[in-house]
């Protein structure tokens, strides 16, 4: 196990992706922390439209249902803005999860794709390391994404507000940090499942960016519909218990019972995607 | 005798077709083992089965001596290259040895450049291996399979596309394997030829079953150049090439017998049975091709 993370490791380091996702992650930091510069000077109380670029003026908690990536903007964040609040409202936005749902297929497919992991698989007592060698990777590259947006973030934050932004707490930090990574690397992890599922990275991609581009928000509400139909109180929303619903919903101030359903949410998609993908890796031939 | 590899009716279904049949196999330490077979007989699915790729439908096999699920203790005593060779295009040779020899622990570091060396890659340096020929990538995907000094190494089909040139170089390092360091090698191979240069125990397959298993001497025999002789009395005629010196020779039924030796004494032959009061029905001289003996065996005129 520890050889095989080593290797995936080793791998992830050495590939192309790699280093565009790091460019991509600079790039789409610097641009949405500019925007939200740009919208919280100009505009009051809007929220950024990163994916037709244009700024709309209805949030989305009063639209019944809404696409594309929006980060909320505050007015008084002209003056003064918590670094934390800055992190938040963009990572919140799921401009990280379309980062996760993208590059984590790419490098998990990979061994798949050339056929190198035929190399590999027959050697092994449990095939299912392969998975989890794979998801410690995919944990490193959702850290380096985190990290690399976070640091292209405080950079631009730094030219944009200069001595207005301000880091008032680590322990909030801290917290939006670790719910936020748990959240994206499950996010990672079910995509990776999909990949593994179907030997391809593009249904799982395609999932991915749906998901966190809001667009199966159509079929939640659909399904939500069915449910209350059935007697359930209509309090009940789908999108609750699920990865992107979880993180949209993330702030420095989340506790309670919503601390713990968005902890909760976060580790049974991880946990019940990792066996999926074990049990799949061990029970199917390697093509 | 002591087999390091014995298949035991391993069959592998998918839906309702027997990609493989009910194969038993049974490979020697030191053996190049030679599995014939046109394209989608079935010699892949086999070697995925004992490469521990693909789960058997049924049957199992033994490996070193161990069988059931003991034999995951020393599947990585295996090396394979199964179908096209698995690389990272975007890596040099080197780089995809060493993600191999990370995975298998491998820590010494003289290992990558002798592997290189072993199969004529040592010049590559950075060279990224999506730009090498497809000679170079199979020798790679060779050198992958060397990795963790395997006792046995399973190639299928390492010969494909190359040109004369890449399979003299192919055949090559896999003789002075076999020969330098002992290791044991499955090749598949629908060029039957090529695999006649070099291996020593042959398993034909057909339609997902084994055909045939022989011995290379076996195989020759039975392809080599022959009179076949006809007579009316073959005791008699045995006898008669007894007392000429003639003691290569098989008797194939009641009145057909073929003589591996001294095949330009027809005459002699022919004079000598009827001093002795045998009737020769008929003499020529045969030669049975390596493929023809395959086409009659499977009944067919594939492109094996």
């Amino acid at each position: 196990m520890l050889n095989l993370t080593k290797m995936d490791l080793h791998r992830l380091f050495r590939i192309k992706s790699f280093w565009i996702m790091i460019a991509v992650t600079v790039f789409v930091s610097f641009f949405s922390v500019y925007m939200t510069h740009y919208d919280a000077t100009t505009h009051t109380d809007t929220v950024v439209d990163m994916t037709d670029m244009s700024v709309s003026e209805v949030p989305p908690e009063e639209a019944d249902v809404t696409f594309g990536v929006y980060v909320d903007t505050k007015s008084e964040w002209a003056d003064r803005i918590d670094f934390t609040d800055l992190i938040n409202s963009n990572i919140a936005g799921q401009l990280l999860a379309i980062l996760c749902a993208i590059f984590p297929p790419i490098f998990v497919n990979g061994e798949q794709k050339n056929g190198y992991i035929k190399n590999i698989a027959g050697q092994l007592n449990n095939r299912g390391m392969l998975v989890l060698s794979k998801l410690a990777a995919v944990a490193v590259q959702v850290l380096i994404i985190f990290a690399m947006f976070i640091f292209s973030a405080a950079v631009m934050g730094k030219i944009c507000w200069g001595d207005k932004l301000v880091f008032e707490s680590v322990s909030d930090f801290a917290k939006v940090f670790g719910i936020h990574y748990l959240l994206h690397f499950s996010f990672a992890s079910l995509v990776t499942a999909l990949t593994i599922l179907v030997r391809g990275s593009g249904l799982g991609m395609t999932f991915g960016i749906l998901c966190s581009t809001g667009i199966t928000s159509l079929l939640y509400a659909f399904a939500d519909v069915l449910i209350h139909k059935c007697g359930v109180s209509e309090e009940f929303t789908i999108s609750k218990y699920l990865i992107e619903g979880c993180i949209s919903i993330v702030s420095p101030d989340l506790s309670g019972g919503d601390l713990a359903r968005v902890i909760a949410v976060g580790a049974v998609f991880l946990v019940a995607s990792t066996l999926l993908s074990m049990t799949v890796m061990q029970k199917r031939d390697i093509r | 005798m002591d087999y390091i590899l014995t298949t035991s009716g391993l069959t592998k279904t998918y839906g309702k077709h027997n990609a493989a049949d009910q194969i038993s196999i049974n490979v020697r330490q030191g053996d190049i083992y030679g599995l014939i077979g046109r394209n989608g007989a079935g010699k892949t699915t086999l070697l995925k089965m004992i490469s521990g790729l693909a789960a058997p439908s049924k049957g199992d096999f033994t490996l070193f001596g161990f069988k059931g699920k003991e034999k995951a203790q020393v599947m990585h005593r295996i090396g394979t290259l199964i179908e096209a060779p698995g690389i990272y295009p975007d890596l040099s040779a080197a780089e995809n040895l060493r993600l191999k020899c990370i995975a298998m622990g491998v820590r010494d570091k003289t290992v990558i450049p002798k592997i290189l060396e072993t199969v004529g890659l040592a010049d590559t340096g950075k060279k990224r291996a999506g730009k090498f020929s497809l000679g170079m990538k199979q020798r790679l995907g060779i050198a992958l399979a060397l990795i963790g000094d395997p006792d046995l190494v399973i190639l299928d089909e390492p010969i494909n596309g190359l040109d004369p040139q890449g399979i003299v170089e192919i055949r090559e390092t896999i003789e002075k394997l076999n020969k330098e360091q002992g290791i044991t090698f499955i090749i598949s191979s629908h060029i039957l030829e090529e695999l006649a240069k070099i291996a020593t125990n042959y398993a034909i397959i057909h339609n997902g079953a084994l055909v045939q298993e022989l011995t290379r001497e076996e195989l020759l025999q039975k392809c080599s150049e022959r009179i076949e002789l006809k007579t009316d009395d073959t005791a008699k005629a045995c006898t008669v090439l007894e007392k000429m010196g003639i003691h290569e020779y098989k008797v194939v039924d009641n009145d057909t017998i073929q003589i591996f030796e001294r095949l330009q004494d027809g005459g002699d032959i022919t004079m000598k049975l009827a001093e002795n009061g045998v009737k020769t029905l008929g003499i020529s001289v045969r030669n049975e091709a390596l493929e023809d003996y395959y086409l009659n065996l499977t009944g067919g005129n594939g492109n094996a």
